[in-house]
């Protein structure tokens, strides 16, 4: 009898506590925790970023984010993920630029860049092209010049195919001619790995990445408009006469069709968030080149960069 | 260096330092215990709480996770023949036999033990040659990669050597199995049969929780024992086991420890492949090596030490040159990243003191976990007390929340259950598991670097085999490889000599029957690979055709051999040596978990569970206690228990539906 009695109490509790917990009240946006997909595994540097904002997204909003991973197809399942979310205002989540864009050209993804709202953009960081520490090329010039000299010979690493280094690297042989090599590797762990052993004689990598090995790498020159912070003393490719500007961005968005006044309150916290100088610090410190952008903007230059990329993979 | 050691000696015994290692381990054995939770998710769901730590604190709280998860890992291995994390699963090998004869609580002990022996011997490389080694790491590129797996997977032969073919065609199974999802070297989606989900490929762990797991719960329901395996503790195992390790063990301890580190070292390269790698080199290297396989402490040990070695390994090339050597390493990295610190070699002198209280730490953390880790054991084998049909019924809803959990997809949970199917079809026909794992871990890797090979030779005037051929380290490989390979050979010569065991007595009168189903088996997979072949160019192609080319020659092979038999048998009384099965039951399980699985996204994870676990319990219900009170039972505490592990510590996501 007494066992009985607990299996049912137990049961009971078991059954009765989730349903409690749920419980829906109508109340302001958000009254509710807000799901935060993020397209790549926890750890990884989207999820870093994210973490960093979820701190003063606290200070202002008092319901938290819930983080879900969504990994897989180098972030396609997770931005197909939010794309297809219920437009309640309660799903939001990150996504990265050009794959995003790329995915919905090249790899029948299900979306396009039109199924989404755009909250805003967050970090802006620009490709370098970096080689050995012991190099023999002091300046993206000599790269550059070796590489037509010599066609196929020069050995290139990218991440990729179809990721925002690859985008650049057609951009490059478009402009300049640049009859490479080109190798494609995993991540950024594996290309930097292949730089300081040997394997490849130069990269393109991103600014982030590129930090990560800065004692054994020499970065010649960054794909931007303008010269960045972390690394003051590298030139842009403009300033050595190449029009090559690549960058890989991280913005915010929600489902298309989510309440204008929630996707109204959702830009102005963010913007309140980016712009506070206590988080700048914080993105400065993980090595995070932080670049706001407000959702206008930020699909006015999606739909330009459709454009672009649907030229660059077209004969593809 | 000597200037940071002794101030790191004393940060690390600070008692705030202490609590974290001691919560870390256990937090992490647990974790790594769980099928599908691994180490990887472990360190990364903690992450964040580093964040509101002192950088020091965190990084010592993270490793002690790392540390116990790995070590976890074997628990699950032994107990339930399930790996808890990828790396355990050599230590299934033989710590799954050990536990059915009774000798759990030795078993345990062992892992235990050769864990923190080769946690430490790889601190030690760590600590003192982290310098030299990390140059020698990223030595291995595209070459060096494509020979290191290609010895890997030639470890088949020594694993499956009473039916090399079989191992050679799941080997081949499992490579091909993992070239699903997006093609690496043109970006665009292969083999996914139309079904846009599968783009995202067939992730390692829910294979393995299906090839392991699953469908040890069909042969466990399948078989008429009342429980998992007899368990009576003896007192002085612990001794007995460290005599043991202490004396015939030691090199292989050693050996399997620095195999560990230098796997461990290598970008891409982990503890699964460090494991297996080490356990077959202790086989190779035995005078007897048929023993292996049977439930030894040898077998324990060197996959044990190995996976733990790796973790001082993969954190070397991470500290000096910011280039992780595993997935954790990976996730530490980003820990430090977002507290700006940079790593390098200037690691071990503008934040030495950082970086030696780290290494000092999982000292302590390695000599921590053996008190730790036998308590828990403790615990732990209190299993096997349990009626082996409801064990059985929750491994099914653990598969299911772990394999979710890894990435959130409902895909994995339905790649638990065919590889379940899949695993429980192969041991029948005597297919090998382990080698169509092995297939599965180091297919991505050889495709992912034959095709670097082939980019790479454009550079050298289009010569792929002066890319594959111009290192000395890609030569040394290839020698290690045709040496594993020639091994089989080189054993039936000895085995000749000394035993007068026949094979052709062996292989017995049922052993038409299973080769005809593997042939069929195999030519089946193949075929249907070869429809979606259509749209593929390049290396992503060649690559997928030459497995399929190596299926079907194997299969056909193994098909006509099978024909042959059943022949020569024909008219022959047969006589099977097989275990009587319950099909109704097997057949009850699977239909139920398939509906449980359907109707996880309708109703929701612990509606669907709690339905699945009271219904699977009441028919499947093999006790004298009454049906109803202990289906109530089983239901209510898995429940609370998946609840509190899952939603409420460590708040991994579960699937949501209607109600639940």
């Amino acid at each position: 009898m007494r066992i009985r009695f607990l299996t049912k109490a137990v049961l009971t509790a078991a059954l009765l506590l989730p349903v409690a917990a749920g419980q829906v009240f109508a109340a302001a946006y958000p009254d509710k925790p807000v799901n935060m997909i993020i397209a790549f595994t926890a750890g990884g540097s989207s999820d870093v970023q994210a973490r960093i904002m979820q701190k003063y997204w606290d200070k202002h909003v008092k319901q938290q984010w819930v983080f879900v991973y969504k990994p897989g197809a180098g972030g396609a399942i997770g931005f197909g993920e939010i794309a297809m979310a219920k437009k309640d205002g309660y799903t939001i989540g990150g996504i990265n630029i050009p794959h995003l864009v790329i995915q919905a050209v090249t790899q029948k993804a299900q979306f396009t860049i039109n199924d989404f709202d755009y909250i805003c953009q967050v970090v802006n960081d620009p490709q370098a092209v970096a080689v050995r520490k012991d190099s023999r090329f002091k300046s993206a010039k000599e790269v550059f010049d070796y590489a037509k000299a010599n066609p196929g010979k020069l050995k290139v690493g990218l991440v990729g195919p179809n990721s925002g280094h690859h985008l650049m690297y057609l951009d490059v042989q478009k402009k300049l001619g640049f009859p490479v090599t080109e190798v494609f590797y995993k991540g950024a762990a594996d290309q930097n790995a292949a730089l300081i052993g040997g394997e490849i004689d130069a990269m393109f990598g991103n600014l982030n990445d590129v930090m990560r090995s800065l004692e054994e790498m020499r970065v010649l020159a960054l794909a931007a408009e303008k010269r960045n912070d972390f690394l003051p003393n590298v030139p842009t490719l403009r300033e050595e006469g190449f029009d090559i500007v690549s960058d890989i961005r991280r913005a915010f968005v929600a489902p298309k069709g989510i309440a204008p006044e929630q996707l109204a309150f959702l830009r102005d916290v963010f913007k309140k968030i980016a712009l506070d100088p206590e988080y700048l610090k914080d993105m400065k410190t993980a090595g995070q080149p932080a670049e706001y952008l407000d959702g206008e903007a930020l699909f006015t230059y999606m739909k330009s960069l459709d454009a672009d990329i649907k030229a660059a993979f077209a004969k593809k | 260096m000597n200037e940071f050691i002794l101030p790191a000696l004393v940060h690390v015994f600070e008692p705030l330092n202490i609590f974290l290692m001691i919560a870390g381990l256990t937090g992490g054995i647990i974790i790594g215990a769980m099928p599908g939770l691994t180490a990887t998710m472990g360190v990364a769901l903690m992450v964040p709480v580093t964040f509101s730590m002192d950088s020091t604190n965190g990084l010592v709280m993270l490793g002690a996770i790392y540390a116990g998860s790995i070590y976890g890992g074997s628990n699950s291995a032994c107990l339930i023949c399930t790996p808890g994390t990828p790396s355990s699963v050599a230590t299934t090998f033989d710590g799954w036999p050990m536990c059915q004869a009774g000798k759990a609580d030795k078993a345990l002990m062992t892992s235990l033990l050769s864990s923190a022996f080769g946690g430490t011997v790889g601190n030690i490389f760590l600590l003192f040659l982290a310098v030299p080694l990390a140059h020698f790491a990223v030595k291995f590129g595209g070459p060096e990669g494509f020979w290191l797996c290609l010895f890997g997977l030639s470890t088949i032969a020594v694993m499956s050597s009473g039916n090399m073919l079989k191992g050679l065609v799941s080997g081949a199974i499992g490579m091909l199995v993992a070239t699903i999802g997006l093609d690496p070297h043109a970006g665009i989606p292969r083999f996914t049969f139309d079904y846009y989900p599968l783009i995202q490929g067939v992730e390692v762990i829910p294979a393995m929780i299906g090839l392991f797991s699953f469908s040890q719960v069909l042969y466990l329901i399948g078989s008429y024992k009342p429980f998992i395996a007899q368990y009576a503790p003896e007192p002085g195992s612990l001794r007995w086991v460290a005599r043991q390790l202490a004396g015939k063990c030691k090199t292989v301890l050693l050996r399997s420890s620095i195999i560990g580190t230098l796997v461990g070292m290598l970008p891409g390269a982990g503890g699964e492949i460090a494991a297996i790698i080490a356990y077959n080199e202790s086989k190779r290297w035995d005078k007897n090596p048929d023993r292996y396989g049977t439930g030894i402490v040898e077998g324990i040990a060197s996959s044990e030490s190995s996976n733990n070695a790796v973790i001082g390994g993969s954190l070397i090339p991470m500290l000096t040159l910011g280039i992780p050597g595993s997935a954790v390493a990976a996730v530490i990295l980003g820990a430090l990243l977002a507290k700006g610190i940079q790593p390098g070699f200037r690691v071990f002198t503008v934040t030495g003191d950082l970086a030696y209280t780290f290494i000092m730490s999982q000292f302590v953390v390695n000599l921590l976990m053996i008190p730790i880790g036998l308590l828990l054991i403790k615990v732990l084998v209190r299993l096997l007390s349990i009626r082996l049909t409801f064990v059985a019924i929750a491994i099914v809803v653990l598969s299911a929340i772990g394999s979710y959990a890894i990435r959130n997809s409902a895909l994995d949970i339905w790649v638990v259950f065919l590889f379940g199917l899949l695993g429980y079809f192969c041991n029948r026909v005597k297919l090998d598991c382990g080698a169509m794992a092995l297939g599965i871990i180091l297919g991505p890797m050889i495709d992912e670097n034959f095709g670097k090979c082939v980019s790479l030779s454009k550079a050298s005037d289009g010569s792929v085999l002066q890319v594959f051929l111009n290192s000395s380290i890609a030569m040394t490989l290839i020698c290690l490889t045709l040496l594993s390979l020639a091994t089989p050979w080189l054993l039936s010569r000895r085995r000749k000599k000394s035993s007068d065991v026949t094979r052709e007595a062996l292989a017995s009168a049922s052993s038409a029957m299973s080769d005809i189903s593997a042939g069929v088996f195999s030519l089946l997979l193949a075929g249907a690979f070869y429809t979606q072949l259509g749209e593929l160019e390049g290396v992503g192609r060649s690559y997928p055709s030459c497995i399929l080319l190596f299926i079907v020659l194997l299969g056909g092979y193994i098909l006509f051999n099978g024909l042959k038999q059943r022949r020569k048998n024909a008219g022959k009384t047969m006589k099977s040596d097989e275990e009587p099965v319950a099909f109704r039951r097997v057949g009850v399980i699977v239909f139920t978990s398939a509906a449980y699985i359907v109707l996880v996204p309708v109703l929701g994870f612990y509606a669907a569970s709690a339905l699945f676990l009271f219904c699977s319990a009441m028919i499947l219900n093999d006790t004298k206690v009454s049906a109803l009170l202990s289906a109530c039972l089983l239901t209510a505490i898995m429940c609370l228990a998946v609840w509190l592990g899952f939603s409420v510590l460590l708040g991994v996501p579960v699937p949501g539906g209607l109600l639940l």
